[in-house]
Protein backbone atom coordinates (compact mmCIF):
# COMPACT_ATOMS: atom_id res chain seq x y z
CA UNK A 1 0.00 0.00 0.00
CA UNK A 2 1.40 2.96 -1.09
CA UNK A 3 -0.07 6.45 0.42
CA UNK A 4 1.40 10.16 -0.25
CA UNK A 5 1.63 13.07 1.93
CA UNK A 6 2.51 16.56 1.21
CA UNK A 7 4.74 18.91 3.81
CA UNK A 8 8.26 20.01 4.18
CA UNK A 9 8.08 20.01 8.27
CA UNK A 10 10.63 16.43 8.03
CA UNK A 11 12.39 18.18 5.29
CA UNK A 12 13.60 21.09 7.60
CA UNK A 13 14.61 18.74 10.08
CA UNK A 14 16.61 16.44 7.61
CA UNK A 15 18.29 19.49 6.87
CA UNK A 16 19.37 20.58 10.45
CA UNK A 17 20.55 16.71 10.20
CA UNK A 18 22.79 17.32 7.64
CA UNK A 19 24.47 20.61 8.90
CA UNK A 20 25.34 18.79 12.18
CA UNK A 21 26.70 16.12 10.62
CA UNK A 22 29.01 18.38 8.36
CA UNK A 23 29.58 19.95 12.22
CA UNK A 24 30.82 16.53 14.01
CA UNK A 25 34.61 16.47 15.32
CA UNK A 26 36.24 13.29 14.52
CA UNK A 27 38.48 13.28 17.42
CA UNK A 28 41.77 13.45 16.64
CA UNK A 29 42.28 10.48 14.64
CA UNK A 30 45.96 11.34 13.89
CA UNK A 31 47.02 11.71 17.72
CA UNK A 32 48.05 8.87 19.65
CA UNK A 33 46.99 8.71 23.35
CA UNK A 34 46.96 6.16 26.18
CA UNK A 35 43.35 6.78 26.24
CA UNK A 36 42.84 5.72 22.42
CA UNK A 37 43.25 2.23 21.04
CA UNK A 38 44.26 1.93 17.67
CA UNK A 39 43.00 -0.78 15.37
CA UNK A 40 43.46 -2.42 12.07
CA UNK A 41 41.85 -5.19 10.49
CA UNK A 42 40.41 -7.24 7.26
CA UNK A 43 36.79 -6.32 8.36
CA UNK A 44 34.19 -5.29 10.55
CA UNK A 45 31.02 -6.17 12.28
CA UNK A 46 28.99 -3.41 14.05
CA UNK A 47 25.84 -5.11 15.73
CA UNK A 48 22.67 -3.75 17.14
CA UNK A 49 23.60 -4.38 20.70
CA UNK A 50 26.70 -1.91 19.84
CA UNK A 51 29.10 -4.66 20.28
CA UNK A 52 32.25 -3.83 17.46
CA UNK A 53 34.04 -7.32 16.19
CA UNK A 54 37.43 -6.65 14.21
CA UNK A 55 38.03 -10.13 12.35
CA UNK A 56 40.99 -11.19 10.43
CA UNK A 57 44.73 -10.09 11.40
CA UNK A 58 43.67 -8.02 13.63
CA UNK A 59 46.28 -5.69 14.58
CA UNK A 60 45.52 -3.49 18.43
CA UNK A 61 47.98 -0.89 19.70
CA UNK A 62 48.04 1.50 22.32
CA UNK A 63 50.58 3.72 23.24
CA UNK A 64 52.32 0.88 25.72
CA UNK A 65 50.97 -1.92 24.07
CA UNK A 66 50.24 -3.77 21.07
CA UNK A 67 48.14 -6.79 20.37
CA UNK A 68 47.76 -8.96 17.48
CA UNK A 69 44.74 -11.57 17.12
CA UNK A 70 42.26 -13.60 14.34
CA UNK A 71 39.41 -12.05 16.37
CA UNK A 72 39.05 -9.13 18.99
CA UNK A 73 35.44 -7.76 20.04
CA UNK A 74 35.13 -4.17 21.85
CA UNK A 75 31.94 -4.11 24.21
CA UNK A 76 30.64 -1.02 25.64
CA UNK A 77 28.84 -0.04 28.26
CA UNK A 78 25.38 1.89 28.49
CA UNK A 79 27.60 5.60 28.99
CA UNK A 80 29.27 4.42 25.75
CA UNK A 81 32.71 3.96 27.36
CA UNK A 82 34.68 0.22 26.51
CA UNK A 83 33.56 -2.09 28.93
CA UNK A 84 35.79 -5.35 27.68
CA UNK A 85 37.62 -6.03 24.72
CA UNK A 86 37.76 -9.93 23.76
CA UNK A 87 40.66 -11.62 21.59
CA UNK A 88 40.08 -14.62 20.14
CA UNK A 89 42.72 -16.65 18.46
CA UNK A 90 46.64 -16.40 18.42
CA UNK A 91 46.66 -13.87 20.84
CA UNK A 92 50.33 -12.20 20.59
CA UNK A 93 50.86 -9.09 23.68
CA UNK A 94 53.59 -7.03 23.46
CA UNK A 95 54.91 -4.23 25.77
CA UNK A 96 58.37 -2.59 25.91
CA UNK A 97 59.20 -5.28 28.44
CA UNK A 98 57.61 -8.54 27.95
CA UNK A 99 55.61 -10.72 25.79
CA UNK A 100 52.98 -12.62 26.51
CA UNK A 101 50.60 -15.43 24.33
CA UNK A 102 47.41 -17.57 24.48
CA UNK A 103 44.78 -18.63 22.63
CA UNK A 104 42.24 -15.72 24.14
CA UNK A 105 42.53 -12.75 26.25
CA UNK A 106 39.61 -10.75 28.48
CA UNK A 107 40.60 -7.02 29.10
CA UNK A 108 38.25 -5.52 31.72
CA UNK A 109 38.71 -2.08 31.93
CA UNK A 110 36.75 -1.21 35.45
CA UNK A 111 39.84 -3.16 37.40
CA UNK A 112 42.26 -2.69 34.68
CA UNK A 113 42.88 -6.80 34.67
CA UNK A 114 43.30 -8.92 31.50
CA UNK A 115 42.65 -12.58 31.58
CA UNK A 116 45.12 -14.67 28.92
CA UNK A 117 43.53 -18.20 28.35
CA UNK A 118 44.76 -21.46 26.79
CA UNK A 119 48.52 -22.50 26.47
CA UNK A 120 49.27 -18.81 28.05
CA UNK A 121 53.31 -17.62 28.33
CA UNK A 122 54.88 -15.10 29.35
CA UNK A 123 58.23 -13.82 28.42
CA UNK A 124 59.65 -11.14 30.41
CA UNK A 125 63.05 -10.21 30.39
CA UNK A 126 64.21 -12.28 33.30
CA UNK A 127 61.64 -15.05 33.27
CA UNK A 128 59.82 -17.28 30.89
CA UNK A 129 56.37 -18.70 32.59
CA UNK A 130 53.95 -21.03 31.28
CA UNK A 131 50.77 -21.76 32.49
CA UNK A 132 46.74 -22.41 31.88
CA UNK A 133 46.11 -18.98 32.58
CA UNK A 134 48.18 -15.49 33.18
CA UNK A 135 46.23 -12.48 34.58
CA UNK A 136 47.75 -9.33 34.07
CA UNK A 137 46.75 -6.77 36.77
CA UNK A 138 47.70 -3.56 35.29
CA UNK A 139 46.40 -1.60 38.03
CA UNK A 140 48.61 -3.00 40.91
CA UNK A 141 51.44 -4.09 38.31
CA UNK A 142 51.15 -7.40 39.36
CA UNK A 143 50.88 -11.33 37.10
CA UNK A 144 49.13 -14.22 38.64
CA UNK A 145 49.95 -17.00 36.80
CA UNK A 146 47.55 -20.11 37.23
CA UNK A 147 47.53 -23.80 36.84
CA UNK A 148 44.07 -25.75 36.86
CA UNK A 149 43.83 -28.07 39.68
CA UNK A 150 42.53 -30.74 37.58
CA UNK A 151 45.50 -30.70 35.17
CA UNK A 152 48.48 -33.85 35.48
CA UNK A 153 51.01 -34.23 34.55
CA UNK A 154 52.02 -36.77 31.59
CA UNK A 155 52.77 -40.16 34.33
CA UNK A 156 49.22 -39.59 36.00
CA UNK A 157 50.45 -38.61 39.21
CA UNK A 158 48.98 -35.32 40.81
CA UNK A 159 51.49 -32.50 41.03
CA UNK A 160 50.85 -29.49 43.06
CA UNK A 161 51.13 -26.70 40.81
CA UNK A 162 50.49 -22.99 42.64
CA UNK A 163 49.37 -20.18 41.28
CA UNK A 164 52.31 -17.77 40.80
CA UNK A 165 51.84 -13.89 41.88
CA UNK A 166 54.58 -11.98 40.14
CA UNK A 167 54.79 -8.42 41.41
CA UNK A 168 56.30 -6.67 38.29
CA UNK A 169 57.29 -3.10 40.81
CA UNK A 170 59.66 -5.52 42.46
CA UNK A 171 61.81 -6.50 39.04
CA UNK A 172 61.64 -9.90 40.91
CA UNK A 173 59.68 -11.66 38.09
CA UNK A 174 60.75 -15.66 37.66
CA UNK A 175 62.75 -15.55 40.43
CA UNK B 1 17.38 47.71 -26.88
CA UNK B 2 19.94 45.86 -28.69
CA UNK B 3 21.88 45.11 -24.78
CA UNK B 4 18.65 43.79 -23.33
CA UNK B 5 18.09 41.43 -26.42
CA UNK B 6 21.89 39.77 -26.03
CA UNK B 7 20.91 39.45 -21.97
CA UNK B 8 17.61 37.79 -22.74
CA UNK B 9 19.21 35.51 -25.71
CA UNK B 10 22.07 34.62 -23.45
CA UNK B 11 19.76 34.11 -20.31
CA UNK B 12 17.50 32.06 -22.10
CA UNK B 13 20.14 29.39 -23.68
CA UNK B 14 21.66 29.01 -20.45
CA UNK B 15 18.21 28.26 -18.68
CA UNK B 16 18.06 25.84 -21.90
CA UNK B 17 21.38 24.25 -21.11
CA UNK B 18 20.85 23.87 -17.19
CA UNK B 19 17.25 22.20 -17.85
CA UNK B 20 19.22 19.76 -20.42
CA UNK B 21 22.11 18.87 -17.83
CA UNK B 22 19.06 18.75 -15.27
CA UNK B 23 17.21 15.92 -17.19
CA UNK B 24 20.67 14.11 -17.81
CA UNK B 25 20.98 13.95 -14.30
CA UNK B 26 18.12 12.20 -14.28
CA UNK B 27 19.22 9.31 -15.55
CA UNK B 28 16.97 10.44 -18.79
CA UNK B 29 19.04 9.33 -22.13
CA UNK B 30 18.43 12.85 -24.11
CA UNK B 31 20.23 11.39 -27.35
CA UNK B 32 18.05 8.63 -27.49
CA UNK B 33 14.30 9.23 -26.38
CA UNK B 34 14.93 12.96 -26.36
CA UNK B 35 12.35 13.23 -23.62
CA UNK B 36 10.64 16.43 -22.91
CA UNK B 37 9.67 18.38 -20.06
CA UNK B 38 6.11 16.81 -20.43
CA UNK B 39 7.52 13.35 -20.01
CA UNK B 40 8.15 12.68 -16.60
CA UNK B 41 5.93 14.27 -13.64
CA UNK B 42 7.90 16.66 -10.81
CA UNK B 43 6.15 16.39 -7.03
CA UNK B 44 7.50 19.09 -4.39
CA UNK B 45 8.17 18.00 -0.90
CA UNK B 46 7.24 14.64 -1.17
CA UNK B 47 6.52 11.74 1.63
CA UNK B 48 5.77 8.35 0.80
CA UNK B 49 4.25 5.53 3.30
CA UNK B 50 5.42 1.67 2.24
CA UNK B 51 3.10 -0.60 4.23
CA UNK B 52 2.52 -4.07 4.41
CA UNK B 53 -0.22 -5.74 6.67
CA UNK B 54 -0.87 -2.70 7.83
CA UNK B 55 2.94 -2.06 9.29
CA UNK B 56 4.84 0.74 8.01
CA UNK B 57 8.02 -0.89 6.21
CA UNK B 58 9.71 2.50 5.31
CA UNK B 59 8.25 6.23 4.76
CA UNK B 60 10.13 8.32 1.73
CA UNK B 61 10.33 12.34 2.74
CA UNK B 62 12.07 14.01 -0.48
CA UNK B 63 12.48 17.66 -1.29
CA UNK B 64 11.28 17.06 -5.09
CA UNK B 65 10.65 13.76 -6.99
CA UNK B 66 10.93 12.88 -10.34
CA UNK B 67 7.91 9.78 -12.35
CA UNK B 68 9.10 9.19 -15.49
CA UNK B 69 5.70 8.91 -17.03
CA UNK B 70 6.69 5.94 -19.66
CA UNK B 71 7.83 4.25 -16.43
CA UNK B 72 6.21 4.83 -13.09
CA UNK B 73 7.64 2.19 -11.32
CA UNK B 74 11.14 4.26 -10.73
CA UNK B 75 10.76 7.41 -8.57
CA UNK B 76 13.54 9.64 -8.80
CA UNK B 77 14.52 11.95 -5.61
CA UNK B 78 16.22 14.89 -4.71
CA UNK B 79 17.11 15.64 -1.31
CA UNK B 80 15.52 12.95 0.45
CA UNK B 81 15.26 11.00 3.77
CA UNK B 82 14.03 7.19 3.98
CA UNK B 83 12.98 5.61 7.30
CA UNK B 84 13.26 1.78 7.53
CA UNK B 85 11.06 0.23 10.22
CA UNK B 86 12.46 -3.07 11.16
CA UNK B 87 10.27 -6.03 11.99
CA UNK B 88 12.03 -5.86 15.78
CA UNK B 89 11.36 -2.65 16.45
CA UNK B 90 13.98 -0.89 15.39
CA UNK B 91 15.06 1.90 12.39
CA UNK B 92 17.62 2.78 10.37
CA UNK B 93 17.38 5.86 8.32
CA UNK B 94 19.32 6.97 5.20
CA UNK B 95 19.55 10.50 3.85
CA UNK B 96 20.94 10.91 0.29
CA UNK B 97 20.88 13.75 -2.46
CA UNK B 98 20.02 11.97 -5.16
CA UNK B 99 18.43 8.44 -5.50
CA UNK B 100 15.98 6.17 -7.10
CA UNK B 101 13.30 4.28 -5.81
CA UNK B 102 12.04 1.03 -7.92
CA UNK B 103 8.71 -0.44 -6.98
CA UNK B 104 8.76 -3.25 -9.14
CA UNK B 105 12.51 -4.77 -8.74
CA UNK B 106 12.05 -3.47 -4.71
CA UNK B 107 15.36 -1.54 -5.36
CA UNK B 108 16.35 1.39 -3.60
CA UNK B 109 19.24 3.25 -4.65
CA UNK B 110 21.61 6.45 -3.50
CA UNK B 111 23.71 8.11 -6.10
CA UNK B 112 26.85 10.16 -4.76
CA UNK B 113 26.88 10.41 -1.04
CA UNK B 114 24.71 8.68 1.43
CA UNK B 115 24.53 8.98 4.92
CA UNK B 116 22.97 5.76 7.34
CA UNK B 117 21.79 6.34 10.96
CA UNK B 118 20.80 3.55 12.82
CA UNK B 119 18.99 3.70 16.64
CA UNK B 120 22.46 3.88 18.56
CA UNK B 121 23.24 6.81 17.04
CA UNK B 122 25.55 5.47 14.87
CA UNK B 123 26.25 7.16 11.64
CA UNK B 124 27.86 6.10 8.57
CA UNK B 125 28.76 8.01 5.24
CA UNK B 126 29.49 6.33 2.49
CA UNK B 127 28.53 6.45 -1.63
CA UNK B 128 26.51 4.63 -4.33
CA UNK B 129 24.16 2.28 -1.64
CA UNK B 130 21.87 0.21 -2.84
CA UNK B 131 19.15 -1.38 -0.74
CA UNK B 132 17.16 -4.33 -1.91
CA UNK B 133 13.93 -5.28 -0.18
CA UNK B 134 14.27 -8.61 -1.42
CA UNK B 135 17.53 -9.61 -0.40
CA UNK B 136 16.94 -7.33 2.97
CA UNK B 137 20.71 -6.35 2.47
CA UNK B 138 22.01 -2.58 2.08
CA UNK B 139 25.39 -2.39 0.27
CA UNK B 140 27.64 -0.45 -1.34
CA UNK B 141 31.52 -1.30 -2.11
CA UNK B 142 32.58 2.59 -1.64
CA UNK B 143 34.72 3.75 1.23
CA UNK B 144 32.63 3.95 4.18
CA UNK B 145 33.38 6.10 7.36
CA UNK B 146 31.46 5.23 10.72
CA UNK B 147 31.47 7.28 13.37
CA UNK B 148 29.96 6.02 17.00
CA UNK B 149 29.67 7.56 20.10
CA UNK B 150 33.40 6.48 21.02
CA UNK B 151 35.04 5.51 17.94
CA UNK B 152 35.54 6.10 14.50
CA UNK B 153 35.95 3.46 12.10
CA UNK B 154 37.02 3.55 8.13
CA UNK B 155 37.26 1.04 5.79
CA UNK B 156 35.82 -0.58 2.24
CA UNK B 157 32.50 -1.55 1.82
CA UNK B 158 29.41 -2.28 4.12
CA UNK B 159 26.65 -4.50 4.01
CA UNK B 160 23.55 -3.76 6.32
CA UNK B 161 21.69 -7.13 7.01
CA UNK B 162 18.33 -5.42 7.66
CA UNK B 163 17.25 -9.01 9.59
CA UNK B 164 19.85 -8.96 12.23
CA UNK B 165 20.76 -5.40 12.42
CA UNK B 166 24.33 -6.02 11.57
CA UNK B 167 26.58 -3.85 9.88
CA UNK B 168 29.62 -5.20 8.13
CA UNK B 169 32.38 -3.00 7.25
CA UNK B 170 34.02 -5.71 4.34
CA UNK B 171 37.61 -4.97 3.95
CA UNK B 172 40.61 -2.15 5.33
CA UNK B 173 39.35 -1.53 8.21
CA UNK B 174 41.58 0.78 10.66
CA UNK B 175 39.85 2.06 13.36
CA UNK B 176 40.33 4.25 16.99
CA UNK B 177 38.39 3.70 19.96
CA UNK B 178 38.41 5.73 23.10
CA UNK B 179 38.72 3.69 26.21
Amino acid sequence: MLLLQLGNKRLIQINLLMISLILIPTFGLGATSDDKLKIKADHAEIDGSGRVTFIGNVKFSTKSMSMVSSKVMVYFNKDKTIKEIIAIGDVKLKSATQEAYGDEAYYRLVDEKMLIKGNARLIGEKANIQGESIVYDFKNKKVNVINSENSSPANGKDVARPTIIINLDDDNSGK
Amino acid sequence: MKTSFIIILVASVGYLVLTILSLSDLGYNITNSEPTVQNFENIQNIHLIEKENNNIIYEVMAREAFILQSNKSIMNLRDFTVIFYLATGREVTFIGRTGKIDSESKLFNIQDEAVIIDDLDRIMITSNLTASSITKFVVSDDPVLMLGPNFVIRGKGIKFDKENFKFTIQSDVTATVRK
